[in-house]
């Protein structure tokens, strides 16, 4: 018959023997930087927005200049200026902004 | 962004740490695998942000156990995460690296995934981490005296069961 001393020690060893020395497997942190690699922000895809949103406004521009040459107008200028802008300021932001925790 | 070797110096000095942890807590070594990436991803977009107002051991212990009852609360919908289940119990076997005699190993995992969850998450750990109160404390963000307490009852209810099984 077992006493209680003795089923301690064998839980103690049983325990010892079953899980001391239980690590990460050997191709976690491989994993893991795979993971952080995908997980980077491309700028490509902002960049591509950019470059796609000066086009439209340049052609917008153009037609406005085309169709209603009052761009003369500081107001006119101010208001396209700004649509221009306000895109642009929007990518920054995005590009800057850290990954929410 | 984060700086990628400090990153690094995370990663390598926490990252049996971690695993284990999530271990303890999951009760599963595939999923422990998979909260505890996640826990490194989480810190790689954390790290920039890292203020140095608690310990990095705290904070990574603390996104750890945040990630693990995550992952908890998220499967205790879908099947239960105790070590009596058949997964779980299989991957807990799997654990054990040492040249073990197979029917006796899952005696013992099996007694200890009876236990209370509290209860089970401080024994394993204990002997994960290499039976330190302090470490167990510091990653379950627990008192050593609650540490101790839980301990001395887990063990009691283990050798009672023990004895109960052998008589």
């Amino acid at each position: 018959m077992m006493d209680e001393e003795q089923a301690l020690r064998i839980i103690d060893d049983e325990l010892e023997a079953a899980l001391a020395g239980v690590a990460a497997p050997s191709h976690f942190a491989g994993a893991v930087r795979q993971r952080v690699r995908a997980g980077r922000i491309s700028p490509l895809p902002e960049i591509l927005d950019a470059i796609g949103w000066a086009a439209v406004m340049a052609i917008v521009l153009a037609l406005l200049l085309w169709f209603a040459p009052m761009a003369q107008n500081a107001w006119w200028v101010m208001g396209i200026g700004a649509l221009v802008a306000v895109p642009a300021l929007l990518v920054g932001w995005r590009l800057g902004a850290e990954p929410a925790e | 962004m984060p700086d990628d070797q400090q990153f690094e110096s995370v990663l390598a000095t926490y990252q049996d740490k971690v695993f284990r942890l999530c271990f303890a807590m999951l009760g599963d070594r595939a999923a422990a695998e998979e909260v505890a990436q996640e826990v490194f991803l989480r810190i790689w977009k954390a790290l920039s942000r890292y203020r140095g107002e608690s310990s990095l051991s705290t904070w990574i212990y603390s996104i750890t156990r945040n990630a693990c009852l995550t992952a908890l609360k998220s499967r205790s919908g879908q099947r239960s995460d105790s070590l009596e289940s058949p997964g779980v119990r299989a991957a807990a076997e799997r654990a054990a690296s040492g040249p073990r005699t197979p029917d006796r190993q899952p005696d013992i995992l099996r007694l200890v995934g009876q236990l209370p969850e509290n209860y089970r998450r401080v024994v394993m750990l204990y002997h994960l981490e290499e039976r330190s109160y302090e470490e167990v404390a510091l990653m379950l963000d627990l008192p050593l005296g609650t540490v101790k307490t839980w301990l001395h009852r887990a063990r009691k209810q283990l050798a009672e069961a023990l004895v109960e099984k052998s008589s």
